[in-house]
């Protein structure tokens, strides 16, 4: 059995002119040489929302923090003469706290996170080896907190999660995106990555044991297969989509359509070290994904435009005006943006896979919905001009656009309902009536909405949508995805009867606001 | 050609529709384009480790 290591202790004003570098870093990482970035990460967002007292106090006499190092004891031999271990909670406040016991005083808005550092002396050791954040509970960036969360500018999250944190015995919640860092023994960053997604997507608690007991690993551990992963996640009730984005720059694409649908993703990429297992294969670092940052003033896109699609039916992504994912790198520490030209600055530092953790694994692919999804709509629309006048209707109709597709995986309920509330710019919306056809459309689906550069960046809104099946049986047979059409004026679906596309009208008669899944702040 | 006028408005419209749509078929370069599109997701390689200890040492100058 490990030795518990008394932690004093205290309540410090960490103000001008504290150091946490030296006042508080050097003094609680004790394992020399290791990797402390993630507390220093913790530290800065904390500096940057404004600290001004830290508590500190014992961690483990948590029950999960003792866990972990029970754990971590017994991979070192534990027993009776076991290693030793000091656990210490770090919360970070707002405000002023000068007295130990008026933390029942304090507002849970002064509140602004804590994170837990373990340090492990492993038996027959001088030294501690192992230090590492367990984990590190904090709000996202925010500009201002006197009314409660403002992201940062244009910052999008696709989930986020009501943690409790303890300190001094009272409870306090913040909402956020939960963090840990590997400690490289009992877990690495993939355990690391699969905990905070479930932390923050499910009310489970996710352990490392538990990951290593339901594969089978006795640690130390060297990473987790594809396959392990997948697993993990679907233990879990989810279901993940792995998707090969080597030497595919679609993979923004595939993560702005994973984030804006609401789900969180594994982002794998090739560090050019050589993995430890050797065979010149190379180590890949996972990192989650859970959000993104747009830029609507964002030259390039239509500036250099890099089309997507066929010469016939080319089209702008969306994720062009996306300029960074929202990350958190267990290595580096919580709330970080990962540049969209991020992983094209050192050749041996390239995307590879990303793990989708869906409710629901889709039978049709994101990209393949946005390929359907621009060959229909340029079809159709000059068949469809006939149907029905109006501005906006004659505009895309009479003439050939390269629209901006943002493709979004959502429930058959949810378009309906989105519909139901969509007002256009000319006040218009559509009927109880006219939406009665979607309620032939499958329970889940793939909505692709289509808008021009200046509406989606602009309005932040949309034209229309292209309705695909989320679960074909044959996703080649583009007769079977296509599922509908909404454009102002006019709905076309397909009736599931006879599998011909119907045409209805539809009184919402020019755009509206695009469909939000992810949260966010201040928006430009 | 018939004016655009002539054409019923969603607001105008009495309705009386459902009306059947044909769809258009792809054409040669869409239909290239969506064969190289990966439509279904995966395959992968199961076995593929990823995400080994960190190597990741505190920086200095």
């Amino acid at each position: 059995m490990w030795s518990d290591l008394a932690v004093v202790g205290a309540t410090v004003a960490c103000s001008q002119p504290y150091s946490f570098y030296f006042d508080l870093i050097e003094k609680v990482w004790k394992a020399k040489g290791t990797n402390n970035l993630p507390l220093h990460r913790l530290c800065t967002l904390a500096r940057k929302q404004g600290a001004r007292t830290i508590v500190l106090e014992p961690a483990s006499r948590l029950e999960h923090v003792k866990h972990e190092i029970d754990v971590l004891d017994r991979m070192y031999g534990g027993g009776a003469g076991g290693g030793a271990a000091e656990a210490v909670s770090i919360s970070f406040f707002d405000c002023d706290i000068v007295d130990d016991d008026d933390l029942g005083d304090v507002p849970n808005t002064a509140f602004l996170g804590q994170a837990i550092v373990i340090n492990y002396r492993p038996p027959e050791s001088a030294d501690f080896t192992i230090s590492y954040v367990f984990e590190g509970i904090l709000p996202p960036p925010s500009l201002s907190r006197d009314n409660g969360h403002r992201f940062l500018l244009n910052n999008y999250l696709a989930a986020h999660r009501e943690h409790t944190c303890e300190v001094r015995g009272r409870p306090f919640s913040v909402q956020g995106v939960y963090y840990c860092q590997q400690n490289s023994n009992t877990h690495v960053c993939a355990h690391a990555c699969l905990r905070m997604a479930m932390r923050t997507t499910t009310e489970t608690d996710l352990t490392a044991k538990q990951i290593n007991d339901l594969l089978g690993i006795t640690p130390p551990c060297e990473g987790l297969s594809l396959g392990q992963i997948v697993q993990v996640i679907e233990h879990q009730g989810l279901e993940a989509e792995v998707t090969d984005v080597k030497d595919d720059l679609k993979y923004l694409s595939v993560l702005a359509s994973i984030v804006e649908s609401g789900d969180l993703a594994l982002l794998v990429f090739t560090t050019g070290n050589e993995a430890a297992a050797g065979q010149g294969q190379s180590e890949e670092h996972v990192v989650l994904v859970y959000g993104h940052t747009r830029n609507s003033d964002e030259w390039h896109p239509q500036a250099i435009p890099v089309y997507a699609g066929p010469g016939s039916a080319e089209y702008l992504p969306a994720s062009a005006w996306i300029d960074h994912f929202l990350i958190h790198d267990d290595n580096l520490g919580p709330y970080y943006t990962l540049g969209t030209q991020a992983l094209e600055r050192d050749p041996d530092v390239k995307p590879h896979w990303i793990i989708a953790i869906r409710e629901k694994a889709t039978g049709l692919t994101a990209m393949g919905a946005e390929a359907i999804a621009t060959v229909m709509l340029t079809n159709m629309l000059p068949v469809l001009a006939p149907s029905s006048n109006g501005r906006w209707f004659d505009y895309i109709t009479q003439q050939p656009w390269r629209y901006v597709l943002r493709t979004i995986l959502m429930s058959r309920d949810d378009y309906i309902t989105h519909l139901r509330e969509a007002r256009g710019h000319d006040e218009t919306a559509a009927t109880e009536e006219e939406l009665e056809p979607l309620n032939a459309l499958p329970e889940r689906l793939w909505m692709v909405e289509f808008s021009l550069p200046s509406l989606f960046t602009g309005n932040r809104a949309k034209l229309g949508e292209v309705l695909l099946m989320a679960d074909p049986d044959k996703p080649e047979d583009i007769d079977d995805v296509f599922l509908g059409l909404r454009l102002p004026n006019l709905l076309v679906v397909k009736d599931p009867a006879t599998k011909t596309m119907l045409q209805t009208d539809c009184s919402l008669q020019s755009h509206s606001a695009l469909f939000r899944r992810t949260t966010c702040g201040v928006e430009w | 050609m018939a004016d655009v006028n002539d054409k019923p408005t969603a607001l105008t419209a009495t309705h009386t529709r459902p009306k059947v749509v044909e769809v258009p078929r792809p054409t040669p370069d869409q239909q290239v384009f969506l064969r190289s599109t990966n439509l279904r997701p995966g395959p992968y390689d199961h076995n593929v480790v990823v995400g080994g200890p960190s190597r990741v040492r505190r920086p200095t100058a």
